[in-house]
């Protein structure tokens, strides 16, 4: 996997080459705007780190003309500016994904990989030993197929897309049934109990956030409590 | 503390040259009508003065015929004297005419009068104006019996007095009151300026110990006591006031953020150099400094969220607020490390709109349940409930995290204190009590009594009931969400210890 890191701090970006080659990632460095553009127009790459403060180009900039020009190449912007509306910006700009400095290297890898896949259109689903084979549409339990019904298929789908990350009942209710359908609401609460049932084992975890909605937990999420 | 080229340039309209202007022009105005309206007195005075003196000459005149005194064909003399007080007779024209209308004597232009003729039976002066030879005449008629040719018969008598001598008066009229409402004018102008230089005394002195202050003197101002300066004044200093305050947090609180970022500097730096110097193993180290570079940047995240916390609050633009929402996406934020520590999480949240600032409102909460997080042991219980009070809405983010020491509660709000083992960054509680006094809202910490025993921590937050905009519109959950929050703020208003 070829990544084009656009990073003025040379250090930073230094750094970033040393992480990720040994992790299966062929890394180009360029510290400047315009030869970053250059550099994305003439080769070929799976993705781009941008940093947004950038001198010759600003990496908005960069982003927009990289579009205009009708480059696809996955972007993923990294910059220590955070503020929501930045990211809003950025995205609007044609940005694919968002990481804020200072962050995690394997968060970066996991969210650089998967904007890969996306790409390239073989985003895999997993969880514990549960995935999803998109060929045969069937699930697997480590090797075994998982039989489960369309409405258990599609919560689970839906669960395993934001793996780690709660989904309200609410957006759930619409994920299975479909928006504006005229199940009951706890008809989702049902296949949940359902499905916690059948997944023991697994190594994986529906968990419950009561009054919010339910997640798909497994021993690769790790928890660090943040504090104030 | 003044820009003096922009209050310069501005300083287009003076206070002192606005009264001078009106107070001058509402003098003229008044001077002019007054002295217009005394000098009409004036000369309605002066003629009637002289057609009286007109009358008395023209009596006189018929007396000293009926008594055949003199000479009848002039005035005589003795009637100027007596009626007059002149020696000198002025310059006046007379005529007697009989019954017929004919001369007697005097002067044939007066003719024989339009005021009266000598059969009327009246005998009262009649006065009436005249051309004679081009030029106006006042003049006055008297009717009366006198005898002529030794015969008793009927004679008008009429004195006339040229309009050009009273003319003449009224000029002299007219120029005198000119002088005095000239005169009584300027002085006036000159007190008034006087009082309205004496009267904005103060403010000159105001406006020169303000032009005195040096930008950076943030003390109060001494002068402007007047009543009219003072409630300026002590808005002023009010303004000071807060200014001196805020700056003085601001000191300090850069005091603190500096030691604060310099502390895991510092604790890198000699991690780095225990390694360099094989003092220290890598494999040890290196988990340390990571844990040492996410409490920087933790501190570096809420110094951040400090700072669009103070843009927000002054800015003040309030809208409304779905508070079970925000507490719904907090929740949803925050998901990745309730599932990592498995954590028993619940929302149980009344529907209730307010009129607030949603990221403000967030970011309270989000700090509240980062600490709940932080504290909670893996698999242990925390949540949310919002729940309708009387009068106000109550919020309580309840852990099972163990509880604060008693030395340690009245300090959690103070910037960099950081509770329960101190690991915490310790900004969290101080953001979380500017936005709630932002709002006019209480944020508190209380120990959670349970079975005797403190198992955790309830940050009550009370949002008063002027937020309130409306419930929120009932969602699918919210039916039974107001008597499961009730329920929970019962067992947990019940359990503060």
């Amino acid at each position: 996997m070829k990544v084009l890191i656009v990073e003025d701090d040379m250090e930073l970006s230094g750094a970033l080459s040393r992480v990720l080659a040994p992790l299966g990632f062929q890394i180009v460095c360029c510290a400047d705007g315009l030869e970053a553009l250059a550099l994305a127009r003439r080769h070929q790459f799976d993705a781009m780190l941008l940093d947004l403060t950038l001198p010759g180009l600003d990496g908005l900039q960069l982003l927009q003309r990289l579009r205009d020009g009708g480059s696809s190449l996955p972007v993923m912007v990294v910059t220590a500016r955070g503020a929501v509306e930045d990211k809003v910006h950025g995205l609007n700009n044609g940005a694919d994904d968002y990481l804020s400095k200072p962050f995690d290297v394997s968060e970066l890898e996991a969210r650089l990989r998967a904007l890969i896949r996306r790409h390239r259109g073989v985003e895999e689903l997993r969880c514990g030993s549960l995935t999803f084979d998109r060929e045969s549409g069937m699930f697997y339990n480590g090797a075994r197929p998982f039989e489960m019904s369309p409405r258990e298929t599609a919560l689970i789908k839906a669960l395993m897309a934001r793996r780690g990350h709660a989904m309200t009942r609410e957006s759930l209710f619409d994920a299975v049934f479909g928006i504006g359908a005229e199940a009951s609401p706890d008809a989702i609460d049902v296949i949940v109990h359902r499905l916690r049932k059948r997944l023991g084992g697994s190594g994986m975890e529906l968990v419950t956030l009561r009054g919010v909605g339910y997640m798909l937990v497994d021993d690769a999420v790790t928890g660090g409590a943040r504090q104030g | 503390m003044i820009d003096r080229t922009a209050s310069a340039a501005k300083a287009t309209r003076s206070i002192r040259g606005f009264m001078w202007l009106w107070i001058s022009a509402a003098l003229c105005l008044f001077a002019l009508v007054e002295g217009w309206m005394a000098y009409e007195r004036e000369v309605r005075q002066m003629q009637e003065a002289h057609d009286r003196a007109l009358a008395r000459v023209a009596s006189g005149y018929l007396r000293s015929l009926r008594n055949q005194e003199a000479e009848a064909a002039r005035i005589p003399s003795s009637v100027f004297r007596e009626e007059l007080g002149v020696d000198e007779p002025p310059a006046l024209r007379f005529n007697v005419v009989d019954a017929g209308g004919r001369l007697v004597y005097g002067d044939a232009a007066l003719g024989a009068g339009r005021g009266l003729d000598a059969t009327a039976r009246t005998s009262q002066a009649v006065f009436y104006e005249a051309r004679l030879e081009g030029e106006g005449w006042r003049v006055v008629a008297l009717r009366d019996q006198v005898v002529l040719n030794e015969r008793a018969q009927p004679v008008v008598v009429q004195v006339a007095e040229s309009h050009a001598v009273r003319a003449e008066l009224e000029l002299q009229l007219l120029l005198r009151r000119l002088a005095l409402q000239t005169v009584r004018l300027l002085a006036t102008l000159a007190l008034v300026g006087l009082f309205v230089v004496l009267g904005l005394r103060p403010l000159e002195a105001l406006r020169h110990e303000l032009r005195q202050r040096k930008p950076q003197d943030l003390a109060p101002i001494t002068g402007g006591r007047e009543a009219e300066l003072a409630p300026i004044v002590d808005a002023m200093n009010a303004l000071l006031r807060e200014q001196r305050e805020s700056l003085d947090q601001q000191r300090r609180f850069l005091a603190d953020a500096s030691h604060q970022l310099r502390t895991p500097l510092a604790v890198l730096r000699t991690q780095v150099q225990g390694m360099l110097l094989k003092q220290t193993e890598t494999h040890d180290t290196l988990p340390k400094m990571l844990r040492t570079i996410d409490r920087a940047s933790g501190l570096t995240d809420q110094l951040l969220s400090l700072v669009k916390v103070e843009q927000l609050v002054r800015r003040g633009e309030w809208y409304d607020v779905d508070l079970h929402q925000v507490a719904q996406d907090m929740a949803l934020e925050f998901s990745p490390l309730i599932g990592g520590k498995r954590l028993d999480f619940s929302l149980q949240a009344t529907p209730v709109i307010l009129c607030t600032d949603g990221w403000l409102l967030g970011e309270l909460i989000k700090n509240l349940l980062s600490n709940a997080i932080h504290h909670s042991e893996r698999g242990g219980a925390l949540g949310i409930v919002v729940r309708r009070l009387k009068s106000d809405v109550e919020l309580v983010v309840w852990d099972h995290g163990g509880g604060v020491e008693e030395d340690m509660m009245a300090r959690l709000f103070e910037p960099f204190n950081a509770s329960k083992g101190g690991t915490g960054i310790g900004l969290g509680l101080s953001i979380c009590r500017q936005i709630a006094e932002a709002m006019g809202a209480t944020v508190d910490i209380f120990n959670r009594i349970e079975g005797g025993h403190i198992v955790g921590v309830d940050a009550v937050v009370r949002l008063p009931g002027s937020l309130i905009k409306a419930p929120a519109p009932a969602t699918q959950s919210d039916g039974a969400g107001q008597a499961r929050a009730d329920a929970a703020g019962a067992s947990l208003g019940a359990a503060h210890g």
